[in-house]
């Protein structure tokens, strides 16, 4: 290949163009029976803020952990007059993201964006956007494990008393562990919470820097977990809390470097290898963030000018 | 054969778009009980039981099937309004308030506790109950606190008794069991989940 090629405007691959609707499915996939039963688990998840309601999980077509439970509940919620966003780790354009958004599209016919502003629900795996949401929008989680106690007791039947009974001083023994072990607590994602002082919830995967967006949000947010059958909920405006002590708070994660496309310094960077030399940059995890800051002229270290006026200051 | 006849006669539709309309009343009713206090309002003509308010009517049409055993009010519970709703829902009506899990009721029941609290382990097997009354205000004499609200907010139920509101509270010190109420006049709908604190206003009714 010549190095000295032009650059072709981009252009959107193949499997990224828009779909039609695809006739022979019920609106959203999901038979009307099925939408009857999550939508009766969805409204008892909202009653009993962070309770695991079970349901009766179907088969979707693609495995479960690629956010069947999460797409069943979208299934569920999503309306003709819906716009649908999905993140896969904060970006719109990885596989599952996309794959998820172009099965909505075809299956409901429904908009999709790629711009958190402009979505009424969003179904996200292992991210919560950057961009606070707001009093219109539904946040929708892919769940895989969405027991917290699960690590510290195998049993169903006994993590179902301990919640019953609100038996959580295991829990604690277990952050306590880690404190004793390695000096702090070592939890990095999924880190548990406790919701409108009640139930202790997994969060799912999503980095602990995440956590502080959950509480008192103006979004409601669902979870949805495909194999291991479960619904749960926070309303709006609740308490969810990061369990921790007091001689231990709760801290997120913190970068030295900004990302070095956007500059930002205020979201969550992923690391990003460039060589195999040692190179590497890191990244805002939420793209559609970091596209709108790049459009609005804010620059890293390693990023180009977006507007016309730094591409003349530039030259 | 009589009663066949009769039943085609008396049998009104149900929702004309199933799909579309069924996601609609859910959505209502989902943002009603994530928002408690906020009300919702039902933008349909369905042409449902006279003695079942639409809101009342569309709920049942959109979430009650044969899974779920419905309780009608004896007051509610005309043959006009069994057979819709055994028709449409497939349900089944019950007259024994333990085993339901809807419930429409005319106005608040005597006594709360006659429904299902579900259990500590299983919570959501709590009733969900339907009460029509007269009209819903946004302006007191209720104060609202709790998951989904911020701060506190504002709400009328005129004609329920100081008293239910007392006999909610004792029910709530049994969180996570209780019963998660909607409330619907015409074509509205207003919801109080268990974790709602309600609170009247000294004085007033």
């Amino acid at each position: 290949m010549s190095m000295t090629q032009e650059a072709q405007p981009w252009q959107a691959p193949e499997h990224d163009k828009p779909v039609e609707q695809v006739e022979g499915y019920n609106f959203a996939y999901l038979d009307e029976q099925t939408k009857r039963m999550i939508r009766r688990a969805i409204l008892k998840g909202v009653a009993i803020p962070g309770y695991q309601v079970p349901f009766g999980s179907r088969e979707m077509p693609l495995p479960y952990g690629w956010g069947t439970g999460g797409m069943q509940v979208t299934a569920a919620v999503i309306g003709e007059n819906d716009t649908l966003k999905v993140i896969d780790q904060g970006a719109d354009d990885t596989t599952n993201a996309v794959n998820i958004r172009r099965f909505f599209a075809k299956t409901a016919g429904v908009a999709t964006t790629e711009k958190t502003s402009d979505a009424s629900l969003i179904q996200t795996r292992h991210r919560i956007p950057e961009k606070p949401l707001t009093d219109d929008q539904i946040l929708i989680y892919q769940v895989p494990i969405p027991e917290p106690l699960r690590w510290v007791e195998p049993r169903e039947t006994e993590t179902r008393k301990m919640h019953a009974l609100e038996e959580y001083g295991v829990m604690h023994v277990s952050l306590y562990e880690s404190i004793a072990r390695f000096g702090r607590i070592t939890t990095a994602y999924n880190y548990p919470v406790q919701v409108n002082g009640r139930y202790i919830m997994a969060p799912s995967p999503i980095p602990k820097f995440d956590n502080p967006k959950m509480h008192q949000m103006a979004a409601l947010q669902l979870f949805g977990a495909g194999r291991e059958k479960r619904i749960y909920a926070v309303p709006p405006y609740t308490d969810v809390k990061s369990l921790d002590f007091e001689d231990h708070p709760f801290t997120i994660q913190s970068w030295e470097e900004n990302c070095a496309l956007c500059g930002a310094d205020d979201s969550y960077l992923d690391e990003v290898i460039t060589d195999d030399a040692g190179g590497k940059m890191y990244v805002c995890s939420d793209s559609d963030y970091c596209a709108e800051r790049r459009e609005a002229g804010h620059v890293g270290d390693q990023g180009e000018p977006q507007t016309p006026a730094q591409k003349g200051a530039a030259e | 054969m009589m009663s066949v006849e009769n039943t085609t006669q008396t049998l009104t539709p149900g929702f004309s778009d199933p799909v579309s309309q069924s996601q609609l009343v859910f959505r209502c009713l989902l943002d009603a009980m994530a928002r408690p206090g906020s009300i919702e309002t039902v933008d349909l003509d369905i042409e449902g039981p006279e003695t079942l308010d639409l809101a009342a009517t569309a709920i049942a049409l959109a979430l009650v099937d044969f899974e779920t055993p419905l309780y009608l009010a004896p007051a509610l519970a005309t043959p006009a309004a069994e057979t819709y709703l055994k028709f449409h829902c497939g349900t089944r009506i019950i007259t024994e308030a333990k085993d339901a899990a809807f419930g429409i009721l005319d106005g608040t029941p005597e006594d709360l506790s006659t429904f299902n609290t579900g259990t500590e382990e299983y919570p959501e097997l709590g009733a969900t109950l339907i009460i029509q009354i007269e009209t819903i205000r946004t302006n007191g004499p209720l104060t609202l606190t709790g998951p989904g609200i911020k701060d506190s907010t504002e709400l009328g139920l005129p004609g329920v008794p100081a008293s239910f509101w007392d006999a909610r509270a004792k029910l709530q010190r049994y969180f996570p069991r209780g019963i998660d109420l909607v409330f619907v006049s015409g074509a509205e709908m207003v919801a109080l989940p268990r974790t709602t604190n309600v609170t009247l206003q000294s004085g007033k009714e």
